[in-house]
């Protein structure tokens, strides 16, 4: 095992999970801590539980990029970009992080086929029209900004490093799965030797890394927006004259 | 395809607005202002420092402003949603534009990202020339109207950076010449237009023999009185300009017989501190409840003012509460009468009305407002001549008029034209296809501004308020 692989294999992986874990909380404690005027955008929310409602129709259904005709397009891409990566990670975290009875992943595997690729698929043409229209669309190609591209080209990176790595390079997922849980448990064992895994697991990890410190927080912040949240009660203003 | 669509198809044009320059404020406005509030005059060394300092101390104690600077995608929902982008297609014009100027400065600054990779990671340093070219020039040409945040899926709403960005100008000695004057106005008579009280007597003498000569009604219209139930604070420019729709409230007043009183301290309802700082807006807030606190009022009824209703709506219980007393827009006071049936109308009398209804920005989107002037304008017209405008220029996503957030001055009234350009296409549509004569907006700028762009994009329609209507169809019997 060669230096390099020791120490993406071995070492990053756990500073990139405390840069990440660490950041995010730091991050989203430093949002909490802020006090916040109440500047709701009305209409909607005139309770908690509309205010609630609300948030969680912009972060399941990115509801206000449907207020414009203009947005669809972006809202289709978007959209598709943002579940097609939900349903990665979630599949990440249930295949390595919980255990299943035996054979659970190979009926799965059975039943859907090479299906599951179709995801990955799909993340990487929303990723690359949202790429291609920072460059193409001129007004968007104005307000963009260096860090913009990188993002896209590292989860671009990551997925299609991880789609070869699985149908391409074949690598041994079962040896993969005991890899991470070795790293779990504090005692790694080298990483697989194939450079599709190595690659992938890599740009993970330098994504974790920057995670905290782009505008990749959107995810946290979303649940926090001020003018989302904010409802008024009914304080000293009324509707109706007595 | 029609000309409000139309205008969607924009091509960005970069320093397209960069000649549309407030003028800076004058050293006598700014000797009254800081009687009240600290203002500080710093040299060009200075400035930069000075901008920085406030802007720390205004993220760190604004959630709004912290999280507005870090979560921005740039994914461009919101560039097309600003009537100032659509007039004049300067991308800093658009809300990811503007907002980006002071993030270029926020991450240089405050971010670990800006302070190692600088232009790479989107920063820019801050020089004096950035402050005017770029801060000074760009976040005066925002009314805070706050459209675009209906549309950003975060919900981030330009009008707190736009807020922050001049609040930290300030500190840095820059504000504009209008906005400060306004203010000192304020400070030193009483109400924006500076109409001292022996004026204010007059006005409202003339004013009742009007209403004798047009209504053979005999009302009552009182000034400062010691003790009464409800205060009536109108924007100042209805007892100068807007005369009608002064007329409508003091009608409903007097049909009503309730305790009343206008107050010559507290003669403005309008807050242009909204545009300035939060402890201007609080500072001019407390006239108002001082006035209501001196005459035990119960009751503090806005007029007819879009910003001020905000500055109200959002902000009075927050920056001077607890108060002591409840308050309501006059949209919704008189709903409420036509609702309990205290109030009857003959819609004939405004039969030759055909009218349509500009909802102000910050009823719509910071004052759930919407429905009641609806409600009104339906009892006062005769059926079916009232008409909404299409869906996108209405209630939440209504319009700016072009004037708001401070910018109502005539230097940069072409800019205040071309911004005006989304809402005049959507009215010029209704009056063609539906004869509307008649765009009714309760909001004493949009009363100043509108009648302008109308004309400037040749659109056949009378501008005026929703209480003017009132006042001819109320019936006195």
């Amino acid at each position: 095992m060669g230096a390099i692989t020791t120490f993406i294999g071995v070492y990053l992986p756990y500073i990139a999970v405390l840069v990440l874990v660490v950041g995010f909380i730091w991050r989203i404690v430093k949002w909490w801590n802020t006090p916040s005027y109440n500047i709701a955008v009305f209409p909607g929310q005139t309770s908690l539980a509309q205010g609630l409602i609300r948030v969680l129709s912009e972060v399941i259904f990115f509801r206000s990029l449907l207020n414009f005709k203009g947005n669809y397009t972006l809202w289709l891409g978007g959209w598709l970009f943002h579940v097609g990566l939900f349903l990665t990670i979630s599949g990440h975290i249930f295949k390595f992080f919980v255990p299943m009875p035996p054979g659970f992943y190979a009926s799965v595997r059975a039943a859907i086929g090479d299906a599951i690729i179709l995801v990955g698929i799909v993340i990487t043409i929303t990723g690359l029209y949202l790429l291609l229209r920072r460059i193409v669309n001129p007004e968007i190609r104005m307000i963009s900004i260096v860090p913009d591209y990188i993002v896209l080209l590292l989860i671009l990176g990551i997925v299609i490093s991880g789609i070869w790595m699985t149908e391409v390079s074949r690598v041994d997922v079962a040896y993969v799965k005991y890899y991470i849980q070795s790293l779990m448990s504090f005692s790694p064992v080298p990483p697989p030797d194939n450079a599709a895994f190595l690659t992938h697991f890599f740009l993970v990890q330098l994504l974790a890394m920057y995670f905290p410190f782009s505008k990749l927080m959107h995810a946290g912040g979303i649940f926090m927006s001020p003018t989302r949240w904010h409802y008024f009660p009914e304080g000293a203003h009324r509707k109706e004259f007595e | 395809m029609s000309e409000f669509d139309e205008m969607f198809k924009t091509s960005p044009k970069p320093g397209n607005a960069a000649k549309y320059v407030c003028h800076k404020a004058l050293q006598k406005d700014i000797d009254v202002l800081k009687t009240k509030v600290p203002f500080p005059e710093p040299s060009d060394e200075e400035k930069v420092g000075l901008f920085l300092r406030k802007l720390n101390e205004l993220r760190r104690s604004r959630r709004s402003v912290q999280l507005f600077l870090d979560i921005c995608v740039r994914c461009g929902a919101c560039v097309k949603q600003c009537h100032y982008y659509l007039g004049t297609e300067d991308p800093k014009n658009a809300p990811v534009g503007r907002a980006e100027i002071l993030r270029k400065i926020y991450r240089r600054y405050f971010t670990i990202g800006g302070k190692l990779f600088g232009k790479l990671a989107g920063a820019e340093d801050l020089t004096p020339e950035y402050l005017e070219k770029e801060l000074y020039t760009y976040f005066y040409q925002c009314t805070e109207c706050r459209r675009c945040s209906v549309f950003c899926p975060y919900g981030i709403d330009t009008a707190e950076i736009t807020m922050a960005a001049r609040e930290a100008l300030e500190e840095a000695g820059l504000a504009t010449k209008y906005i400060t004057e306004v203010i000192a106005k304020v400070h030193t008579i009483g109400n924006n237009l500076g109409i001292p009280k022996p004026a204010l007597e007059n006005t409202l003498e003339f004013v009742k023999d009007d209403i004798k000569d047009m209504y053979g009604v005999d009302v009552e219209i009182p000034l400062d009185k010691e003790k009464a139930d409800i205060l009536f604070v109108a924007p100042s420019a209805d007892f100068f300009t807007n005369v009608d729709t002064l007329i409508g409230y003091i009608l409903v007043l007097n049909k009503l017989g309730l305790d009343w009183t206008f107050s010559s301290y507290a003669s403005e309802i309008a807050n242009f501190g909204l545009f300035f700082s939060y402890r201007e807006m609080e500072a001019i807030a407390a006239r108002i409840i001082r006035v209501a606190r001196q005459i035990g009022a119960k009751w503090v009824i806005a007029g007819e003012c879009g910003h001020a209703w905000r500055a109200a709506r959002q902000f009075w219980e927050q920056l001077n509460g607890p108060l002591p007393f409840k308050f309501m827009n006059v949209g919704e006071f008189t709903a409420s009468m036509i609702r309990k049936g205290r109030l009857k109308f003959d819609p004939s009398k405004n039969a030759d009305v055909k009218a349509t209804l500009h909802d102000p920005c910050n009823y719509a989107r910071a004052g759930n407002l919407v429905d009641e002037y609806r409600f009104i304008l339906k009892h006062v017209l005769p059926e079916g001549n009232f008409i909404d405008m299409r869906e996108d220029a209405i209630k939440v996503k209504t319009f700016c008029c072009g004037g708001g957030g401070g910018l109502l001055t005539d230097e940069i009234m072409e800019l205040r034209m071309l911004g005006g350009k989304p809402k005049a296409m959507a009215v010029k549509e209704v009056v063609e296809k539906h004869g509307v004569n008649y765009l009714a907006a309760p909001c004493a700028i949009d009363k100043a501004q509108l009648p302008l762009v109308m004309k400037h994009w040749n659109v056949p329609v009378q501008v005026g308020g929703v209480h003017d209507l009132v006042a001819k169809a109320l019936k006195w019997e």
